[in-house]
């Protein structure tokens, strides 16, 4: 009898960790459109999801605006789908230094989010030690059918671990033109200038003959700086120019940088923008230039849906032109720039996964790209028809055209270089530091990194 | 007599008679006062745990980061390499200079907060309505009060509407040092008078009005009895409102900037207690960020001290 009991037991925790052993191999491989592939059980709990103002959009009183805001949609769906769990999504704001800080202040104290949405590349890598490794959590049909994946491995490493899931097929940096602004000063809008010096040209004719502001900037933060900049530097130093910073092979304050950042400063100097670029945030920037304040937004093509809205056709754009003389004058500057990441210290992880399998999927991607058009989707499947944004259109056509494509600085750095690159790119423009000093500084820093990686 | 007044006596007696001079051993405790020191001991307990972990438990795990390289997650000792890498940062010198030109709002705030405190003690007309209004500043957050001065010395605020309506060019006030730290400098006096000048007015009545009187009878005007009786009777009040504006300018200014110039243009009016948050947060460095505000800690209690020593605070008068 007790023999028998003893063999009825061997053979009943045999069974169960041979259940248990298939159940943990196939958790994170199978993918699943209701998001619940984890485990058999049904998906609970509540997921909190901290967004910084990538895929989600809010109304002016900071309620989720639900006919705009893909990220409020996607989570209303998968409850729907997964009526066990609760999505929360939290706004934490536009400014990438605070809610970076408050983002690494809450995981030391182990209560930030499930998940959070940055931008991809350092700003996603600085965080490594906050995310868990999403390598087995998508199949391989879902990583093979999409791009940007070695934006968010460690070190940029294609074997390193996976600390986000890239989303959208990348934003660029451009500039876009107010057209009867332009025409009224003689400028035919439809020829975009060739270089960054033809630019700075047409926008003394802007000056002279309407005795308006040729460029509208909002450089408080230094973000305008760091897509000039970040688009000059491609045009001098090509496709690897930041990445072969980041790893120390070029240094920061390498003569082309210095060169990049004078020709910043000199806008700055030029008396071409707004007198109070260096002191207008980045929230206040749309509208200045919707308002007829420039001739010329500086800018990213996520503002495409803004200006298709507001201007219809009488608004044209180019990518950022290179420096007069520059070995890449085809460079364009931008890439994936949106990651998706679960936290290491995630209350709900299973929760997440079957969120982010849920968000990986073709027609949800189509869904960000039909709501925003500002980018296309980074899924080979997806369905380009839904692209209806004019501009997002012939920039998608123009793209294919321009090489080399550069990530750019601040998408490529670690964080507290970014923090720096974004300081100084406000005080150069206001001609408070040097363009060599600002070099060396943001070289000081990367060597500080560089030693701590 | 009191047992504890007659146990002083002989204990003094028995000093006294040593011949040595020496003092000789104290008598045991009675047991009632055993007893009443264990009493006391357990009353003050639960004080003392809460100081501990609310302040010394904080303290020394502050200390205990300086001396690591961590981002919060993983920890690597360096010794003293946080404080002498930080002492070699020319940027902390830029930020030390910063804090000692905010220091200009020390001698303002008070000499608001005496001049509006002496008026209110002289029982101005309308003075019950004057405390309140004045005090309301008090009240607002500091974020509230940096918005408030942003949006008014901004590019389009109402200083600039009143500078072109008189004819001038519009002021950058916040890409300029020195303009945004002067903007920030009338923030501060502004939001902090009101409730320095109740402090000093607390100190002003408790000056026995027999003073004033004698003072009055003796021919003394307004200005002599100001100069020569009031404020040498609120020296203390003066003294201790000094102390923690000097401290407020050093560890409180975070909100201020943080909203109004987020410690630019650069690091121009980056302050030292910001600077901790860059380090901390921003850098990923708390061991750095933990770093500075020990060394913070230790020059604000070096500048407490001095300060008391020159206003002889603990001084019987």
């Amino acid at each position: 009898m007790r023999k028998a009991t003893l063999t009825l037991l061997t053979g009943m925790v045999g069974a169960a960790l041979a259940l248990s052993a298939c159940s943990s191999g196939s958790t994170d491989t199978t993918p699943s459109a209701s998001g619940s592939g984890d485990s058999a059980a049904p998906l609970s709990g509540e997921l909190l999801i901290w967004d910084t103002g990538l895929l989600g959009k809010t109304l002016e009183g900071g309620a989720p605006d639900m006919d705009k805001s893909f990220l409020d949609r996607a989570a209303k769906d998968f409850m729907a789908e997964n009526p066990g769990v609760t999505v929360k999504v939290v706004q934490q704001g536009g400014d990438i230094s605070a809610n970076s800080a408050q983002f690494q202040a809450a995981s030391i104290a182990g209560n930030g989010p499930d998940i959070r949405i940055q931008y991809a590349g350092g700003p996603t890598l600085s965080f490594g030690d906050f995310f868990a490794d999403l390598n087995g959590v998508f199949d391989q049909e879902t990583i093979d059918s999409m791009s940007g994946w070695n934006t968010v491995r460690k070190n940029y490493d294609a074997n390193g671990e996976l600390l986000g899931m890239p989303y959208g097929s990348g934003l660029y940096f451009l500039v876009f033109g107010n057209n009867k602004m332009l025409e009224a000063a003689g400028i035919d809008p439809s020829v975009p200038p060739k270089t960054w010096q033809e630019m700075l040209a047409n926008g003394e004719k802007v000056k002279a003959q309407t005795g308006k502001n040729a460029f509208w900037a909002a450089n408080l933060e230094g973000y305008v700086g760091a897509w000039a900049v970040g688009a000059l530097l491609g045009g001098e130093l090509g496709e690897q120019a930041s990445t072969d910073m980041y790893l120390g092979k070029v240094p920061v304050n390498d003569p082309a940088m210095v060169k990049v950042y004078q020709a910043w400063q000199d806008l700055g100097k030029s008396g071409l923008t707004n007198p109070d670029a260096g002191s207008v945030s980045n929230g206040e920037s749309t509208a200045g230039f919707v308002q007829g304040k420039g001739a010329y937004y500086l800018v990213g093509s996520w503002e495409n849906g803004n200006m298709d809205k507001e201007f219809g056709k009488d608004v044209s754009w180019f990518y950022i032109p290179m420096l007069e003389g520059a070995k890449y004058p085809d460079a364009v500057a931008g890439g994936p720039s949106v990651a998706v990441s679960i936290t290491n210290y995630a209350k709900n992880p299973d929760a997440a996964k079957a969120f982010l399998r849920y968000l990986a999927q073709p027609e949800v991607q189509d869904e960000y790209v039909r709501l925003n058009q500002t980018e296309g989707s980074n899924n080979k499947n997806a369905d380009t028809s839904i692209i209806t944004n004019r501009l997002l259109r012939e920039q998608a056509e123009v793209l294919k055209t321009k090489t080399p494509v550069v990530f750019p600085f601040d998408s490529v750095m670690p964080q507290p270089v970014i923090d720096l690159f974004y300081r100084l790119n406000a005080s150069t423009f206001l001609d408070k530091t040097t363009p060599q000093d600002a070099a060396d500084q943001l070289q000081a820093a990367n060597e500080k990194e560089i030693a701590n990686r | 007599m009191t047992n504890v007044a007659a146990e002083a006596l002989v204990g003094d007696a028995a000093a006294a008679a040593s011949p040595t001079g020496r003092r000789a051993p104290k008598p045991p405790l009675p047991t009632w006062r055993k007893r009443e020191r264990r009493i006391g001991l357990f009353a003050v307990l639960p004080a003392v745990l809460v100081v501990a972990a609310v302040m010394l438990y904080p303290i020394g795990f502050a200390l205990w980061l300086s001396l690591n390289k961590t981002n919060g997650i993983k920890y690597e000792f360096r010794g003293l390499r946080n404080y002498t890498d930080l002492l070699t940062d020319p940027l902390l010198w830029q930020v030390v200079s910063n804090n000692i030109k905010f220091l200009i709002s020390v001698p303002l705030v008070i000499t608001a907060a005496l001049c509006t405190s002496v008026l209110l003690f002289e029982k101005i007309r309308g003075w019950r309505y004057f405390r309140v209004i004045f005090f309301l500043p008090s009240v607002l957050s500091t974020a509230v009060v940096g918005l408030l001065f942003r949006s008014l010395f901004g590019y389009n605020g109402v200083v600039n509407s009143a500078v072109v309506a008189a004819g001038g060019q519009p002021i950058e006030f916040f890409t300029e040092a020195n303009l945004a730290i002067s903007v920030i400098v009338i923030a501060l006096v502004w939001s902090g008078f009101g409730y320095q000048s109740l402090l000093l007015l607390s100190g002003l009545t408790a000056i026995d009005p027999a003073v004033f009187e004698a003072a009055m009878l003796d021919g003394a005007g307004w200005w002599k009895r100001i100069w020569y009786i009031t404020l040498p009777q609120i020296r203390r009040t003066i003294g201790f409102v000094f102390i923690i504006n000097v401290l407020y300018t050093f560890t409180s200014l975070f909100g201020f900037v943080f909203v109004m110039t987020a410690g630019g243009p650069g690091y121009d009016t980056t302050t030292v207690d910001y600077l901790i948050y860059l380090k901390a947060f921003g850098g990923a460095s708390i061991g750095s960020g933990a770093a500075l505000a020990v060394m913070l800690f230790i020059l604000v209690g070096a500048l407490t001290f001095a300060q008391n020593k020159v206003f002889r605070i603990g001084d019987d008068d």
